[in-house]
């Protein structure tokens, strides 16, 4: 099958063929083979990864029909362009503001930072 | 010869002038460049969660508050100008349009609010007495989370009832010369596409879904879906924008550089002719001298 990864600032991957891809769905991480039946699910931050490819990528939709899967997110980067010690960073400030008093929406906003640098740190390792 | 040094000290200004807007023009065009990439870049996301929402909404299996309309007392009016001037009429015209818009809402009994992106936006409605929203530092670094954080705000404004519909007037982008503004209806959403997206037209049957999965649910993807395609929009929106601010520059800035060359070209054969005048009239000085003392 096909995968194709898009967000709204450019196209990672066009048309690159696979035949396992795993994905971070909002209710669970999960894996798809070929002949997957038709398939429109909602993904949260987590990691993406296919042919030995690993991906960071936050809040998307995955796409499953005719034997391509398209990956719509939010940002997305593959683990060789992460920078180790802006993620470190990222993840200490979104632990700081955790530490102080926040309003709900701040308070999911840091979260979902502190989510993002934990993932990125994760895939360079 | 005052009036020679004059017109030598004007060539040297008008040149430096034509300097400056030669650069402005080369930069605006350097940018204009980078920012067609980026529209063309946002093109295949735009147009999946697109093709993706229309399959979802197809029949009336799913209904979602931002797709219904309600009657519109209160309005709001995003303007999306530039924060630089000396790029045309690429402000003006959006002030014009959106003056002729509020009109026309007000004269129909329709409360209007305006919200700015951009500088030249603001300070126009301010100083015509508004008390517009100011949405500041976008055009500079025009990222999605950023469009994605003024989208929300509109989208919780407009759960709240604070406004019945939002409309954006902005330039589309045609192409480096060609620029037109657009009034365009942001919320509700309306689920036929303005032209910007290529291709969206024949989105065909074999493009939407038979019998899928959804997960977690239908209704809860279309909740995140429809947010997220009316953040795209103004994504692709704000990219045009930002690439008809550029285009408009650079064919200003081009036809100042030109006037100035013409300018020079003027100012250079006045300047010949009063140095001509100036030597003629001293050789006649000599004759008359040689003449006199015969």
């Amino acid at each position: 099958m096909q995968i194709d990864i898009v967000t709204p600032h450019r196209r990672l991957v066009t048309g690159e063929r696979t035949e396992k891809v795993k994905l971070p769905g909002s209710k669970g991480q999960m894996e798809i083979l070929e002949n997957h039946a038709e398939l429109l699910s909602t993904l949260t931050t987590g990691l993406l990864e296919f042919n030995g490819r690993r991906f960071a990528i936050s809040q998307g939709f995955v796409e499953i029909k005719n034997e391509k899967v398209t990956v719509l997110a939010e940002t997305c980067e593959e683990s060789t362009e992460i920078d180790k010690a802006r993620a470190q960073a990222a993840q200490k400030n979104a632990e700081e503001k955790l530490q102080g008093t926040l309003s709900d929406e701040d308070y999911e906003k840091y979260q979902l930072k502190l989510q993002r640098a934990l993932i990125r740190q994760q895939l360079v390792n | 010869m005052a009036n020679l040094k004059d017109i030598r000290r004007r060539i040297v200004s008008v040149k430096s002038t034509r300097q400056i807007t030669r650069a402005m023009k080369l930069v605006a065009a350097a940018k204009l460049r980078r920012a067609q990439d980026a529209i063309l870049a946002a093109r295949p996301y735009a147009y999946r969660i697109y093709s993706i929402l229309l399959s979802l909404t197809e029949g009336d299996a799913a209904k979602h508050p931002l797709l219904v309309q309600r009657e519109e007392k209160k309005i709001k009016l995003v303007v999306l100008a530039g924060d630089r001037g000396l790029c045309g009429p690429f402000n003006a015209n959006i002030f014009k349009a959106s003056e002729k818009f509020i009109k026309a809402k007000q004269a129909s009994g329709v409360e209007v609010q305006v919200a700015c992106i951009g500088k030249k936006a603001y300070e126009y409605f301010k100083d015509h007495g508004e008390s517009p929203v100011y949405h500041t530092g976008l055009l500079s670094d025009p990222s999605f989370s950023r469009v994605a954080k003024i989208a929300d705000e509109l989208l919780e404004s407009f759960a709240g009832e604070h406004f019945d519909a939002a409309y954006l007037v902005y330039n589309e982008f045609k192409s480096a010369i060609q620029q037109t503004v657009v009034v365009e209806r942001l919320i509700p959403i309306g689920l036929e596409l303005p032209e910007g997206v290529v291709g969206i037209r024949q989105l065909s049957k074999k493009d939407t879904f038979i019998d899928p999965i959804f997960e977690p649910s239908r209704q809860e993807i279309l909740d995140v879906l429809v947010p997220r395609h009316f953040k795209t929009q103004l994504f692709r929106s704000v990219l045009e924008s930002i690439a008809s601010e550029h285009g408009s520059r650079m064919s200003a800035m081009e036809s100042a550089t030109k006037n100035a060359s013409e300018m020079i070209d003027k100012l250079t054969l006045d300047y010949n002719k009063a140095r001509q005048a100036g030597i003629t009239k001293e050789l006649m000085e000599i004759v008359g001298g040689v003449e006199a003392m015969k």
